[in-house]
This record gives structure tokens, sequence and C-alpha cells, in this order.
């Protein structure tokens, strides 16, 4: 965040937004970055209001189904534009009363405190978030055509490596011991229905739980 | 007396298999606790798909078990490691951790330990004997009453999270809104069925998987598991204070213990919360307030016997209202449902044998809790050597499975890892997680009773006020208001002060 501002005030953008003329270097996409979440939510309050309306209607004396869910989107549309003009009028007091030397700023505005007390302070790889998001869904899809066995050895082989272990003498039996203890477990004991997969995948499957002797 | 009995009776009834689950669920919980990238309400979580195949008592056994001592097991690593295992913990980290550094370690453990027992006993008696006499009360309560106690829960998120109320509001309404989703519960009318997996509504207990579990995996894998621990201490050796230094300790464990069943009791806020709102207490206003900060035993009771009080006493919504007090009782009541029971102020009636069974776990698990985690604490700190890349892929197959076998479905699945992202940008972006979870659980709750006293009362709203019962909460939730508006003012006070005003030492 200290990276971020001071790079900012290097190149002399640290007040941008509408305020500002065009000549002094106005940033329009470093503004919608800003607010960009709470447009996010003002639309798709007024968005989610129009599919209610779609709602069932029942009688006239009755609040009906969409009542809450209005009720809820006016209270965060609302609160969408607290902080939409708490943000816009943070921005234009930066750029009246700039500060005369770098403090850590955080990334969006007015959030010092907050981003402090989080508790989430170590940083976050992309690269990492992205992967992990990939192998997570790809894990959700693989259970689908693999089966909850063989996508179950894949994710965890992949999670292992990728997270920095990368013996396979340890990942290789650790994965498959924990695909097959924990097909058995929830299959046989909890008596969970874990899927098969599909094709070619289902049969090796349904071989392997023969094999184990959870069929 | 009845009560006694009853709890005397639950006692002698337990078999072989219930003392075997509730020394497991309080040795998975000092492990969940000890382990920094599991939390309590995670560890009662990942225990949820093994309960399904069981029945409901020992189910529940297990999970109280878990919740009950994970209040507990950070404590060892906070003292010992400066890791706090627990959000809870946080406030070990200054006083105990500082015993610790002036070669005073084993007095903290056995404080801390002390802490445990005496706030978890003082909180249990308020559970076993004012549970019924407020199930008698709770009688009484109609819609409206029900609605004023989830609005003051909702509101009262809001007041204790250290983050930006309006941060914390956009995160309770969403949780709110996600779970109008489904077939709405008092007209029948579906509602925002997009695609195929949101067909069957959404469920809090898969929010709260795909939040607290998968949502934590994803963000400390993103970490890079920053922070892995490493280091072993010396020696881990544990000191039970004499009868003369408790005495004198004696108005600490009062304070936390009464915090804590209090804050307990309110739904909405939960150890965490109670811990840092005792320790602030032993600061201002203890005996031994010049020390607190430094190295002081009282700095450590406050916190730890208010996160233990929190257990039992966010038991007496749960059983006699079926309002959660908390993420780890919002999954207890989970369970309770899946297994067709819904809990109510005549439970002492329709389930007593459930009632006095959890009193009688809660209380041996007390007692388990004190002597395992002061005998184990030794291998229970070794844990730690396994590397959290290995935990953290096996805690994945547990989000899995316990989203997918609540009601087989593949949905389901898609749902948890939808939320998981949810939260995951959501943490990113600085807006609190708590209000979120919490909406999910007391949203449905609070449209119900609001609807429902609509159509009972002709659609006049000022029912809530004038009844003497709804009155008084409402009452209370004004004050929540106030205080509410007050940290807005003090927020807004902050943000608009220059800079130069806000650092240290700036006027």
């Amino acid at each position: 965040m200290v990276r971020r501002y001071s790079a900012e005030r290097r190149r002399g953008s640290w007040a941008f937004g509408p305020f500002m003329h065009a000549a002094d270097g106005l940033r329009w996409g470093g503004l919608l970055r800003e607010v960009a979440p709470e447009i996010v939510l003002i639309l798709l309050s007024i968005y989610l209001w129009y599919v209610a309306d779609g709602f069932r209607q029942v009688g006239p004396n009755d609040l009906g189904p969409d009542f809450w869910p209005k009720l809820l989107l006016f209270l965060l549309g609302l609160t969408a534009c607290v902080r939409l003009v708490q943000k816009v009028r943070t921005i234009r007091r930066r750029q009246l009363d700039p500060p005369q030397h770098p403090v850590p700023e955080p990334a969006s505005v007015g959030e010092a405190e907050e981003d402090a007390e989080d508790g989430n302070d170590a940083p976050i790889d992309k690269i990492k978030a992205a992967v992990v998001i990939v192998l997570s869904i790809a894990y959700v899809l693989g259970v689908i055509y693999l089966g909850y066995v063989l996508a179950t050895f894949l994710f965890l082989v992949c999670f292992m490596w990728l997270a920095g272990k990368r013996n396979w003498l340890i990942n290789i039996p650790l994965s498959a011991a924990g695909a097959l203890v924990f097909a058995y477990v929830f299959q046989k004991l909890v008596f969970v229905d874990l899927p098969t997969g599909t094709g070619i995948f289902d049969t090796f499957t349904v071989w392997l739980y023969h094999l184990i002797g959870i069929y | 007396m009845e009560t006694i009995h009853g709890i005397v009776s639950a006692v002698a009834a337990f078999d072989v298999q219930i003392w075997l689950l509730l020394i497991i669920g309080i040795v998975l919980g000092l492990i969940v606790g000890v382990l920094p990238g599991l939390t309590f309400v995670m560890g009662v979580l990942l225990i949820l798909p093994f309960t399904y195949g069981m029945d409901t008592i020992t189910s529940i056994v297990l999970m109280l078990a878990v919740y009950l001592s994970g209040t507990y097991g950070g404590a060892l690593t906070a003292i010992l490691l400066h890791i706090p295992g627990e959000p809870n913990n946080v406030p070990l980290l200054w006083d105990g951790y500082g015993m610790n550094k002036r070669g005073r370690a084993a007095e903290a453990l056995g404080w801390v330990a002390m802490a445990a027992l005496v706030g978890g006993l003082t909180s249990w008696f308020v559970l076993a004997f004012a549970a019924r006499p407020f199930a008698h009360i709770a009688l009484k309560f109609a819609s409206p009453e029900y609605f004023a106690i989830v609005l003051l829960g909702l509101t009262s998120v809001l007041a204790f999270i250290e983050l930006s109320v309006t941060k914390g509001l956009i995160s309770l309404l969403g949780g709110m809104l996600l779970t109008t989703v489904g077939v709405d519960s008092v007209y029948g009318a579906t509602r925002y069925e997009f695609v195929e997996a949101l067909r069957g509504g959404i469920d809090w207990v898969i929010v709260l998987v795909g939040i607290y579990v998968l949502g934590e995996v994803l963000t400390r894998f993103s970490q890079n598991f920053a922070g892995a621990v490493t280091q072993q201490p010396a020696s881990v050796r544990t000191t039970i204070p004499g009868p003369r230094a408790l005495w004198q300790r004696s108005g600490s464990f009062a304070r936390g213990t009464i915090l804590g069943s209090l804050i307990g009791a309110v739904p909405g806020a939960g150890a965490t919360v109670g811990s840092f709102v005792a320790y602030g207490l032993e600061r201002q206003f203890g005996r031994f307030r010049h020390e607190v900060g430094v190295a002081s035993p009282s700095g450590v009771i406050g916190s730890q016997a208010a996160a233990t009080a929190t257990v039992a006493a966010a038991f007496i919504p749960l059983l006699v209202l079926g309002i959660p007090g908390s993420a780890s009782t919002a999954v207890i009541l989970g369970a309770l449902l899946l297994h067709n029971i819904q809990p109510s102020p005549l439970i002492f009636a329709t389930q007593p044998r459930l009632v006095y069974t959890i009193m009688a776990a809660m209380l041996i698990g007390l007692f388990l809790m004190f002597a395992i985690g002061i005998l184990a604490a030794k291998p229970l700190i070794r844990m730690l050597k396994v590397p959290e890349p290995y935990v953290a892929a096996f805690i994945v197959l547990f989000a899995f499975i316990g989203a997918y076998a609540l009601r087989n479905s593949m949905s389901d699945v898609w749902v948890m890892t939808g939320c998981a992202l949810l939260g995951f940008f959501m943490l990113r972006g600085g807006y609190p997680l708590a209000p979120l979870v919490l909406g999910t659980i007391l949203g449905p709750l609070a449209e119900r009773y609001f609807i429902t006293s609509m159509i009972s009362f002709n659609n006049d709203w000022t029912v809530f006020f004038t009844r003497p019962l709804s009155g008084t909460f409402m009452a209370i939730w004004v004050l929540v208001l106030v205080l509410l508006g007050y940290k807005i003012y003090r927020q807004s006070r902050h943000r608009t002060a220059p800079a130069a005003e806000r650092e240290p030492g700036g006027a």
C-alpha cells in the first residue's frame, strides 16, 4: 500500500478524481477503481429489485414475498450510496489538502484503520490466488466427471505440489491413501453417496469400490 | 432440583461411546485451537459430515466438545510461541506471552487453564439454572418478541465489529439477501432462482463451510502459508495457582466470567468479542490494571475466562429460542434441525434427555478440557510440526464433503465454492465476514418473524414497541443503535481528520 501510494506520488498523480482539470492528470480509471464496489452494489440492488417485482403476488393487504428482499435491497443500495459519497468527499479533500509527506495509505480511500485491523496482513500472491481458485473449481468439476476418488487423488497431488510440497515419495502415497480413506469412511461408514463419475471413470470407481470393500 | 436430577441421570446414562466421543471432541477442539490455520468454528464444521451418520445426542456431544475446548487450545500457542491459535487468543499475546518472556510460562499456562475452567463452570451454572426459567418466560414470546431479539442480534454484530460500520452493514445485508434465494418460508413463492444450483435455496451451513473453511484455505494458500510455525518451546510445564493467588485474582475471574456469560447469550457476539471486551475491562477497572498489558495474570484470566464462558451461555438462546448465539452454535443448530429437532421454549418438556445430556457433557467436558489441556500440552504443541499445506489440502476435502453430504447435492458444493470466493474477495476488500455469516443465519429468522408479525397484527408495525416484552427488547435495540451512531460519528471524524493528526504524536 505504501509502495502504491509512493508510486502515485512519484508520477505526480496523487490527486485523481472528477474535481481535477483534465490537464492536471485526470485519472478516471483510478477513480472508477476506487468507487467500483459501490457502483456494482447500487446496480446490483436495482437489478435485483427489478427481479423481485416478478415474484408471485399475493393479496392486496399482504406484504408479499418481495417485501423483505426489497427492504434489504433498499438498505443495501442506500449504504452503498453513503459509502460512495464518503469516498468522493475523501478524494476531494485529498486534492484540496494533499499530505506533505508520504503516509501509509490503504488501497481504498479512508480505510487505513480497517486494513490494519482485518488481521489478514500477509501479502497475497495474485498468481497463487488465481491458481488455487482454478484448482478448487477444477476439483468440483473433476468430482462430477472423474468421480470422487480419482478427482480427490489428483486434487491432493496438485494442491501439495502447488503449495510447495514437492516430495513425490510423500505426496503420491499420501494423496492415494487420503482419497481412499475419505471414500471408505464417508461412503461405507457415514453412508454419503459420493459421485462416481461418468463413462469409463464411473466403471473405474465402481471397480475400485469393490476392491476396497465399499460395495 | 429437577435440573440437577436430569443432569445426574444423563451422566449415569453415558455409555462408552459418549465418553469416547467426548474425549475425542475435546482433543480435536484443542488441536484445532492449537493449529493457527484452523479455528474452532472450522473444527465444528469439519466434523459436521461425520455427524450425519450419528444419532442426535452423540453428534451434539461431539460438536459441543470441539466448540468448548477450541476456545482454550489456542491459548497454549499464544503464550508459548506468540501465535494466537484463535482470534479470541489475541489478548493473550500481550500478557500471556509477556509472562513467558519473563520466565513465567508455567505460571501463565496455569492461570489460563484455571480461567478456562472457572469461566466455563460459571457459565455452565447459568445455562443449567437460568435456561429453564428463561424458557418459562419465553413461552410468552410471540413473533414480535422473536423478531425484536433477532433484530438485536443483527444490530449488535455491527456494534461489536472493529471495522467500518458501513462495510459491516453491507456485509450483513449481503448475507441476509443470500438467504432470500429459494422458496420463501411464509408465502411459498420462489425467489432469485437464476440457475439450477440455486433451486433448493442457500443453506447457512453451506455459507459457513464456504466462508470459514474453503475461504480460509484459499487465503492461506494465496499467502504462501506465510508465518508457518517452525520453532518449538524449550519446555512446556504448567503450574496451577494456589488458593491464595486465586483469591487475589478473584475479581478478574468474576469480571471475565460475568461478561463472557452475558456476551455469549447475545446473538451475534462470541468468544472473540468476549475476550477483547473482558481484557479492556481488566485494563480499565481491574485491581491490577497498572500491570495489565505487560505480564499480568489478570490480563490472561479476564480474556480466557470470558472466551470460555461464552460457550455455555450461547446454548441458552439456541436451546430455548432456536436462535444461535454464535457461528459454532449455528452449526449445532443445523445438526439439530437435520435430526428433526426444533429448539423452542418447550424443549425441556419435549427433549429433556437431549437438554440434560448437553448440560452433563458440557460439565464433564470442562474438566476433561482442563486435564487434557494440561497433560497433553507438549504433544499438542508438537502438532505444529505438521506442514500447513498438508493440513490445508485435507481441510478442502472436509469442506467438500461437508457441503455435499448435507443434501447429497453437487449444487451445494458449487454454492459453497461460490461463497468461499465471495468471502475471499470480501476479505481482500476489507469487508468483515462475521456480519455476512450472521446475516445468513439470522436473516431468514428475521424475515419469518417480521412477516408473521405483520400478518398476525394487520400490518401494524407499532406492535414491536407496544407489547411489553418486545418493547423492552426494542428499547435495548435503540440503545445499541445509539452506540452504533456514536461509533459511526467517531469513524467519520477519524476519516475527516487531516492525515497529520492521525499519525502517532499528531495533535
